[in-house]
């Protein structure tokens, strides 16, 4: 393979690709240029690449709130983790029967996943029935449950994905097998799916990690079951609401909170663990699954 | 195919539609909670109340928790409440809150921003407090707030909530750097002094602040003059009107104290005059470039150092906060076209403390409010947390953190006494150069208002929520560049033009002709336009000089 | 004849139950996720109707008086309905179509990286940028544009000798700029799914190709392109079915919300925040929220019903 070292079409393509990951790299590079940049500095200068001054004040502003911020890396991680082995089960065990074909009123299963697509009741009516039927408001579950643990997107991803890339002859085989659909699903559809089951999951478990919302809505009492999201998130808020206010009280409140800098020390905080996370992860995805070895 | 998708949508719509009259149910079921005598409540079994108010500065749980307790200790035997705090963040409250009504979650005491008391006495969700200002607690109330005051929160006939006790009236200027005012003279010429804050009746015209711009423009060429937000609607710091609530259809109060016409602020002469000073000084390049869009803070532009003032609304102790704030010292200079300050609903309801229609008992609910207007214990121990434990006493009367903790690292102080209850019977915190008398200062700071004639007055805008919508984009989209000159002053007229247009195709007209109506009405029922008080008339009555421009 | 009938009828019973037996262990497999998708996402739509309803807290969703169309016309009652309307669709359909072909392309790319590590760095870094918030996506882009002290006033026009832009106050650049954020951002989810499915195909296919000498692109054309068809047609009608919404964070955020720019970033969602932002009128932004999703409905059930005509195993339902 290797005599030919590189042809046109790789080398156009790799430069493309490697421009992108410039043009990526940059701005994170900035982001954490500038969370580490004196925070006077930043606002009279503006942001570069090569602050005149550094400082590490912004992460020390974030440090200060100390155990609370380790607990909701905790909260974060565990509901990550969780929620997404769960999304990731539901939604391949509801993606399989909408990719069978012949299956009697499939159509109909298709409209009732897609329909959650485009409808929504709104914040209110969804509080009413997790909070008050199911009680889940100030639990673990308030970050758990709602919205997050099942995508309709996600399923429709993945039922295609079985649709066009397992074969039909791979299923009639096993039937003639006289293998049960539980079997064909974990035998076959399962380890063929692991590429679009790996994305999904992926996907699932950066919803998880990014959300802030769940926390909003459900949790008031108990700030310990706040994510980091959510402590991030409050932190950035209330930089920007009150900084806006044109009572003169709410600015001096405002002017005790740190800005710019911190706000980019946080962001760098928030997506930290993923980044570093995620190219152990992504072996998964370059691993091509040889259908040979599952055919033969 | 299509019918069995139809059906099958229908089929799912019912599901659902029983849900709703599940829910129905049992919101009913609260409804019919029976109103309960005082007293039935015993110290064994309290009623237990659950009080929401805004979080501003981040607070130690642990020690809040201490603080509950602490103030449960008090309040059992002698109210039989039971309080539970339920502090909300303030980018998060009005969402919290909305949900928790409508949720019918166990709440009692909530904060009312003015802007939204209209949708949620609408949705029924606050208790009007109307019947309980004969019993005795209302009169705690009034003997706090004054008659005027106590009654300010009354929309449609609906009472939704008290303002805080605080400074109101409209006065303010610029919030300059000391050492540059040093520097080039303009202590001396303008006789700023360190701590100068109270206000004497000593204000100066817009036009000084040219000359002063132009100064320091011209021996600091790489610093800014004057740091504006859009975002934070900048015409409040220069000129007074009376907003009705929400800026559409207001009274020109600069033009004419006493006038109850209802007009398009934007098409005002006072607002065309400001607006064009401003695009003249961005022009001049004395206004930061980015300030129509700009969110950093006053705090983080002066901090930086390259930034000589900005305005601010100015009170006595606004210097000590102010410094503090910005990291370096600065001086205030009171702006402004009159010597008196206007005074109106909106300054004054700002913020206010209302009972949520989920309250179990509204009696003991609006007893607790009562507590929070009259009660100094109970102040103090939301406010400033336990003695001895989170603050002391000092020998002058005034409180401050206790030995080891600051405004770094203190575990528990509010400081939010400008948004809920009386904070004037709480003490005094000491923050550098306050005394006892603060209080007392501010409410002197009071007397120098102008009342409008519409004070007391707010008109209920429930039916007119798709025009405040479509005007309040209108509104967004020119005003922040406006406000700023960053329009310079040769967009002055098209922007001006282009924001009424917009305006009035967003159903302005409808809006000032229901809102004159109310007024008419109100002062009609009210026998007469709002007066100011005897006391401040003679006070601004007794400043000889007129505005100053300097050249005195 | 009865008899006959009788037995064909007894007959079909039989498949029929046969058929449903065969297909049990399908329709199990599907209940745990449509009884989540029933509490979760049914349940509540009964606050569709609150749109239709002059919501009032303690008499519930249904006990609220109607109040028939009212809360739909401040979307129409302003001046800016048109330019809205027409922000969001535009941006929709560019955004669709850029992040599916630019998408495509990075997958292709990806999938022919020149080492295993680079397509692992590759893969990484087009999914960072999509875990970045709208609001620090704002910092960056300000950081570039801001007028008093961005980069892009700062050091790149001087350097080209040209003088510096107020960004924040022409709205001619913005379609632009939001363009390239979006895809910036956002490009990374189709190129991981593309890639996924890529990884799909039969290796044994391109194979069989090179030995016929089919050469790269028709590689792409023959094998690659067909094979994400399904994929594409569904990315496409999900996004179809969501045309009137908007990443709220991108349009309200990254431009800051500067007035001057509404021409060219106003869009449907960012008019009903700032519209119902002081009010909070659950009523109101309901009926924002159901306009938005019937049109959305009424499109993808077009989309489809084409799809289901030209190939009918692409169409979703």
């Amino acid at each position: 393979m290797k005599e030919k070292p590189f042809s046109p079409y790789q080398i156009v393509t790799n430069a493309i690709m490697i421009i992108w990951t410039i043009l990526i790299v940059l701005p994170f590079l900035l982001l954490f240029m500038s969370s580490i940049t004196q925070e006077q500095v930043l606002v009279s200068n503006g942001y570069s690449f090569f602050p005149k001054e550094l400082s590490l004040d912004s992460y020390k502003y974030i440090l200060r709130s100390g155990g609370t911020i380790l607990r909701s890396y905790g909260v974060s991680i565990l509901v990550t983790v969780v929620g997404t082995l769960i999304n990731i089960i539901l939604s391949a065990l509801m993606a399989y029967p909408l990719s069978v074909k012949n299956l009697p009123g499939r159509n109909i299963m298709m409209f009732f996943v897609f329909f959650t697509m485009l409808f929504n009741g709104g914040m209110v009516p969804s509080y009413i029935v997790w909070s008050n039927w199911f009680g889940i408001k100030d639990t673990i579950f308030a970050q758990l449950l709602p919205n997050l643990l099942l995508s309709a997107w996600n399923v429709m991803m993945i039922r295609t994905y079985f649709q066009t890339s397992i074969p039909d002859t791979l299923y009639e085989a096993a039937q003639i097998d006289g293998a049960t659909q539980f079997r064909v699903f974990r035998s076959i559809v399962l380890p063929l799916g692991k590429p679009i089951l790996v994305t999904m999951g992926t996907f699932a478990g950066l919803a998880y990690w990014n959300d802030w919302t769940n926390g909003l809505y459900y949790i008031s009492k108990d700030k310990t079951l706040y994510n980091v999201q959510n402590l991030l998130n409050q932190m950035v808020q209330n930089i920007q609401y009150l900084s806006q206010s044109s009572d003169a009280n709410m600015a001096a409140a405002a002017s005790t909170i740190p800005t710019t800098g911190v706000q980019m020390a946080i962001a760098f905080v928030a997506i930290l663990p993923i980044m570093l996370i995620f190219p152990y992860f992504s072996k998964y995805y370059t691993k091509g699954i040889a259908l040979g070895a599952v055919k033969g | 195919m299509k019918k069995r998708l139809l059906a099958l949508t229908l089929t799912l719509m019912m599901a659902s539609a029983t849900v709703g009259s599940a829910v129905t149910v049992s919101a009913e079921e609260e409804e019919n909670v029976t109103v309960t005598e005082y007293g039935e409540y015993t110290e064994e079994e309290p009623y237990h109340l659950v009080f929401s108010y805004i979080d501003f500065y981040p607070q130690d749980a642990a020690a809040r928790e201490a603080v509950q307790e602490a103030l449960n200790e008090y309040m059992i035997p002698k109210y039989h409440i039971e309080v539970e705090f339920l502090p909300l963040e303030y980018a998060e409250y009005q969402t919290q809150i909305q949900l928790m009504i409508s949720g019918g979650d166990e709440l009692d005491i909530i904060p009312v921003y003015y802007t939204n008391a209209s949708s949620w006495i609408a949705m029924n969700g606050i208790v009007d407090m109307n019947p309980y200002m004969e019993t005795p607690e209302g009169q705690a109330i009034i003997d706090a707030l004054g008659e005027a005051n106590a009654y300010v929160g009354q929309m449609g006939g609906v009472l939704f909530g008290f303002p805080a006790a605080k400074e109101s009236v409209e006065l303010g200027g610029l919030c300059m750097r000391a050492d540059i005012c040093d520097e080039l003279g303009l202590t001396e010429k303008y006789n700023l002094g360190a701590n100068k804050d109270e206000y004497t009746g000593e204000v100066y015209d817009w036009s000084v602040a040219t000359e002063i711009f132009k100064e320091v423009k011209e021996k600091y060429p790489d610093m800014t003059p004057l740091y504006l937000q859009g975002n934070s609607s900048p015409a409040r710091r220069f000129c007074f009107f009376d907003e009705l609530a929400d800026q559409f259809g207001v009274l020109d109060w600069e033009a004419d104290h006493d006038s109850t016409t209802i007009v398009n602020e934007f098409e005002t002469d006072t607002y065309k005059e400001f607006v064009t000073l401003l695009a003249e000084w961005y022009d001049a390049g004395y206004i930061y470039k980015d300030a129509a869009t700009d969110t950093q803070g006053t705090a983080a532009m002066m901090k930086a150092g390259n930034t000589f003032s900005y305005p601010s609304a100015i009170k006595p102790g606004f210097l000590v906060e102010a410094n503090a704030a910005n990291g370096t010292d600065c001086y205030a200079m009171y702006f402004g076209k009159n010597i008196e300050g206007g005074y109106s609903t909106t300054n004054v309801s700002f913020f206010d403390t209302g009972i949520a229609t989920n309250s179990m008992d509204p009696d003991m609910a609006f007893k607790f409010i009562s507590a929070l207007y009259s009660d100094p214990v109970v102040m103090n121990f939301w406010q400033n947390g336990i003695e001895g434990v989170n603050y002391q006493v000092l020998d002058d009367g005034t409180a401050y953190f206790v030995e080891g903790e600051g405004a770094a690292n203190f575990k528990y102080h509010l400081n939010s006494g400008w948004c809920m209850g009386n904070q004037f019977i709480s003490y005094v915190w000491n923050d550098g150069s306050k005394t006892a008398d603060y209080w007392d200062q501010l409410a002197h700071h009071n007397d120098w208002a102008q009342y409008s004639p519409a004070f007391g007055f707010m008109w209920d805008s429930s039916a007119f929520s798709t025009q405040i919508a479509a005007c309040s984009n209108a509104l967004n989209q020119y005003r922040p560049a406006l406000e700023t000159g960053s329009v310079g002053v040769e967009g002055v007229e098209a922007t001006l033009q282009a924001l009424n247009d917009a305006l009035y195709a967003s159903g302005l007209e409808d809006i000032m002709a229901e809102k004159q109506a109310q007024l008419d009405a109100w002062i009609e029922a009210n026998g007469g336009s709002t007066e100011t008080p005897a006391k401040n008339q003679e006070l601004i009555a007794s400043i000889d000089h007129g505005v100053l421009t300097g050249n005195e | 004849m009865a008899s006959m009938s009788k037995k064909a009828e007894k007959g079909t019973v039989g498949s029929k139950w046969a058929k449903f037996k065969r297909y049990l262990p399908l329709y199990l497999m599907f209940l745990p996720g449509a009884i989540y998708l029933f509490v979760n996402n049914y349940l509540p739509m009964t606050g569709i109707v609150v749109a239709f309803k002059n919501y009032n807290a303690r008499k519930g969703i249904w006990g609220s008086p109607w109040a028939g169309m009212k809360n739909f016309e401040f979307l129409f009652a302003s001046p800016d309905a048109w330019t809205i309307t027409r922000n969001t669709l535009l941006y929709n359909v560019v955004f669709i179509i850029l992040n599916t072909v630019l998408g495509i392309a990075f997958a292709i790319f990806i999938c022919d990286a020149l080492s295993k590590r680079m397509k692992k760095v590759y893969q990484s870094a087009i999914l960072f940028p999509y875990l970045m918030s709208a609001v620090i996506l704002g910092y960056i882009v300000y950081a570039f544009f801001s007028q008093q002290t961005g980069i892009v006033n700062n050091s790149i026009l001087p350097a080209l000798g040209m003088d510096e832009i107020a960004w924040y106050q022409k709205p001619e650049y913005w379609p632009f700029i939001l363009v390239f954020a979006n895809t910036w951002k956002g490009v990374g989810y189709g190129t991981l799914i593309y890639v996924s499915a890529i990884n799909g195909i039969d290796p044994s296919l391109y194979e069989a190709a090179k030995l016929d000498g089919a050469r790269k692109w028709q590689q792409i054309r023959y094998i690659t392109l067909p094979f994400l068809i399904p994929t594409i047609i569904t990315l496409t009608l999900m996004s179809v079915g969501r045309i009137f919404y908007s990443d709220f964070g991108l349009f309200y955020q990254v431009p800051r919300n500067s007035g001057l720019l509404f021409p060219t970033t106003n869009v449907i969602d960012t008019y009903v925040y700032r519209g119902l932002m002081e009010t909070g009128n659950i009523g109101m932004s309901a009926a924002a929220g159901f306009y938005q999703s019937v049109i959305g409905f009424a499109l993808v059930l077009l989309a489809n019903g084409v799809v289901r005509k030209v190939s009918q195993e692409n169409a979703l339902f």
